[in-house]
């Protein structure tokens, strides 16, 4: 139970982060999605249920605050999630930091491509940007949750 | 004596064992994810389809209003500390920006002693003539920058609302020059949109030609659309408001003609337009509202 609200209340922080702290960090207009970048990089290591709780109610959280209708981020996030863990069971077995790249690129530009249409944007180079840049962040979560995930949690079913 | 192969069945029905006493636990955690998954889902749904009806609305008001404190902390502290090493990275740059700026500053101080006669012999001219003192029909409200909302919009939320008289369509400005409109007013707290936004419209006329248009902004920077064909534009001429329709009061300054981007054969002339403002370093604005 407090483990749930532990990390409950980190989706809360993460969502509060992107609202106030990531336009701040901003390249040339460029924001990243934190809520995303998180869910796909746990997708791609296999916390399945970690991945589709910071999808869920991190998108709904954004929902509260963002200009798109309501249920719009979860939806996509939710979805994205479930694209790439298809891609990743079908065609990328191995996680390493080549298909991380590849999978948060290509999810931040569908995600920026669905938010642009929705709000009725012009659909910019700035999206590329966005998604080079929210693959370098994967890459930096992805290098500092192998650093923390203790071995045992990955090779649990062969152990029992 | 073991039969050959044996030993590997022992280890598959010890697998075997295992995966079923792990079964039980793996099929909880699947359901337990379906369920939240579709949670989340209906709630997607429902939300969606409710969402016109405005029922958003208050809760973002009061989002917003808990971000209020810790997006003003986040914009004191790293507001100030990103744009710093920003800086020394263009460094050369801003040398040579400081000594154009000292330059114009020099020039702009001599204009303005000329102006302040200029505006003196006025007021006398008028005394002269009988007229009414003129009455400043603006009130200026200051705002904070809370946050931003999403990443695909030239917007920004700001810490005044409706509480505070503001109105949609309120025009804001920074340092003098127009930087965007209220186009969400909350109770507590408004969304501001740029005039950098694709979808930002605002009626414009160039100071010297007296051509009207429509500032829009977009991929290729700020531009004014719809000129007459007849007049003459003349670079570097301001752009200012002209106060037709909406809320935004004349006169404020936008920035000043770069170029003519219009074709050959098009019944409008267009315009790109450049401001002074960086956009992306905005802090503290001020709120036009237009009063009577």
């Amino acid at each position: 139970m407090v483990k749930l609200i532990l990390k409950i209340f980190f989706i809360i922080l993460i969502a509060v982060m992107q609202f106030v702290f990531m336009p701040i960090i901003s390249i040339k207009g460029a924001i990243p999605n934190l809520i995303l970048i998180g869910s796909l990089v746990l997708i791609l290591l296999d916390f399945e249920i970690d991945a589709f709780y910071l999808a869920g109610l991190g998108g709904l959280i954004l929902d509260l605050g963002s200009p798109t209708p309501f249920g719009f981020n979860a939806f996509i996030f939710i979805l994205l999630v479930f694209l790439a863990r298809f891609l990743s069971k079908k065609y990328l077995p191995q996680t390493n930091y080549i298909t991380i790249a590849i999978i948060v690129f290509l999810g931040t530009l569908i995600f920026g491509l669905a938010s642009t249409l929705i709000l009725k944007e012009q659909v910019t180079i700035l999206l590329l940007v966005e998604g080079i840049y929210a693959a370098v962040l994967g890459l930096i979560l992805f290098r500092i949750l192998l650093a923390l995930i203790k071995p045992s949690q990955i090779i649990t079913i062969f152990e029992q | 004596m073991p039969k050959p192969g044996s030993e590997t069945l022992t280890k598959i029905k010890i697998f075997e064992e295992n995966v079923k006493v792990l079964l039980p636990g793996k099929t909880r955690r699947k359901m337990r994810r379906w369920r939240f998954v579709i949670v989340i889902l209906v709630l997607a749904l429902l939300g969606f389809f409710l969402y016109p009806t405005g029922f958003t609305k208050p809760i973002k008001n009061y989002f917003w209003r808990g971000l209020e404190p810790i997006g003003l902390g986040f914009r004191l502290s790293f507001g100030k500390i990103v744009p710093f090493f920003k800086d020394i990275v263009h460094l050369k740059g801003i040398v040579k920006q400081n000594k154009n700026l000292i330059n114009e500053n020099l020039s702009l101080q001599g204009q303005l002693a000329n102006l302040s006669e200029v505006d003196y012999e006025n007021e006398i001219l008028k005394k002269e003539l009988g007229f009414l003192k003129t009455q400043n029909a603006s009130t200026i409200i200051p705002a904070a920058i809370i946050g931003q909302s999403s990443g695909y919009l030239r917007s920004l939320v700001i810490d005044k609302g409706q509480a505070d008289g503001l109105l949609q369509g309120d025009a804001v400005i920074s340092q003098g020059y127009l930087v965007g409109t209220l186009t969400d007013v909350r109770k507590n707290n408004s969304e501001l949109t740029l005039i950098t936004d694709f979808n930002s419209l605002v009626p414009v006329v160039l100071q010297d030609s007296r051509g009207t248009g429509l500032l829009r902004g977009g991929l290729n920077g700020l531009a004014v659309e719809d000129i007459p064909l007849n007049i003459g534009i003349r670079k570097g001429e301001n752009v200012i408001t002209s106060g037709l329709g909406g809320q935004i009061p004349p006169g404020i300054l936008i920035g000043t003609v770069t170029d003519v981007i219009s074709k050959e054969g098009e019944i409008f002339q267009k315009v790109s337009v450049s401001s002074p403002i960086d956009f992306s370093r905005l802090e503290v604005l001020f709120i036009i509202k237009k009063n009577g």
